[in-house]
């Protein structure tokens, strides 16, 4: 008798735990709710306020639109608009220009890399020199040739042109034996 | 071996040969025009021209340098009046012609007073080719 009220005891002991445990539960899942639905409250609020800093003329009506569920993640707008602006300026470059192919390609060529105007200073007295010597020589090699062209390509492009007429001449004239 | 059986074997085999080189043969030698400004033929008369004066191609040159790639192309040629000329482009298109030639182009191009290339053709056909060649 005496072991049955002791476990009876016991049972009723359990019990009590079990419930308490599971009210703290249910007290920490409401508190969870609590925390998400704030933090979908503040992502509306903050999507349907107007961005003051970049100006987004497309996506501005859709974004503010209070029954928008689908309102687009501004991260990726930003990029869409970045790749789109890109695009658009490369394009705009080519069409602009009056020489078309040739001019993209200089630009393009330009937007590698500037031209130093010091190294193109010395890169046009090393062709100039080196010119020179073939010219009092009558005559130039494959070899120097290949060479020759090299610090041509060395030039901006406007004197690249230039170098090239000149030893286009050269050449043509008799004044420079040798083969391009 | 009889005669007449090495008779008909000649002659069979001199009519095969004729048979493997039939179709139009039309050379065009390497001319050089200073006062038009102009030069063509095919690189396969050019090769075998009885000079040593005659040549007709077109290159092009890619350079690495620190701004990017320069890309020069040129045409050059010399018949056997010993008149040559060598042109430069750089016109991207222009690049992209000299591309077009063959191993058997007949070539023609023209230059400008600054002697840059006005313009670049080539044309592969059959008819330049010549006998030695098609076997």
């Amino acid at each position: 008798m005496k072991w049955l009220i002791g476990l009876s005891a016991a049972q009723v002991l359990l019990l009590v735990l079990i419930g308490v445990r599971m009210i703290a539960i249910d007290m920490r899942t409401e508190e969870i709710a609590d925390t998400a639905d704030a933090a979908r409250l503040a992502a509306q609020a903050l999507a349907s306020q107007p961005r003051a800093q970049t100006p987004q003329p497309v996506f501005h009506a859709a974004a503010s639109s209070p029954d928008s569920e689908t309102a687009p993640d501004d991260e990726a707008l930003r990029l869409i608009i970045r790749e789109e602006l890109a695009a658009w300026g490369a394009s705009g470059r080519a069409a602009n220009t009056g020489g078309g192919q040739q001019a993209v390609t200089n630009a393009a060529r330009e937007a590698a890399k500037p031209y130093d105007p010091a190294q193109a200073v010395i890169a046009q007295s090393t062709f100039d020199q080196e010119f020179d010597r073939y010219k009092s020589r009558g005559r130039i090699t494959d070899t120097e040739m290949d060479l020759l062209q090299a610090k041509l390509a060395e030039l901006p492009p406007d004197a690249q042109r230039a170098a090239l007429i000149k030893l286009t001449r050269a050449i043509n004239n008799g004044e420079i034996e040798g083969r391009f | 071996m009889k005669l007449k059986t090495k008779i008909l074997i000649a002659a069979a085999a001199a009519f095969a040969s004729t048979a493997a080189v039939a179709g139009l043969s039309q050379p065009a030698p390497v001319d050089v025009d200073l006062v038009n400004r102009i030069a063509q033929g095919d690189m396969v008369s050019a090769q075998q021209a009885k000079d040593n004066v005659t040549f007709i191609g077109c290159g092009i040159r890619k350079i690495s340098t620190g701004a990017g790639v320069v890309t020069t192309g040129f045409c050059q040629a010399g018949d056997a009046d010993e008149e040559q000329f060598t042109c430069f482009t750089q016109d991207p298109d222009l690049l992209a012609a000299t591309a077009s030639t063959a191993d058997f182009s007949f070539i023609t191009f023209a230059w400008n007073e600054d002697g840059e290339c006005t313009r670049i053709g080539f044309s592969t056909q059959s008819f330049y080719l010549t006998k030695n060649q098609v076997k």
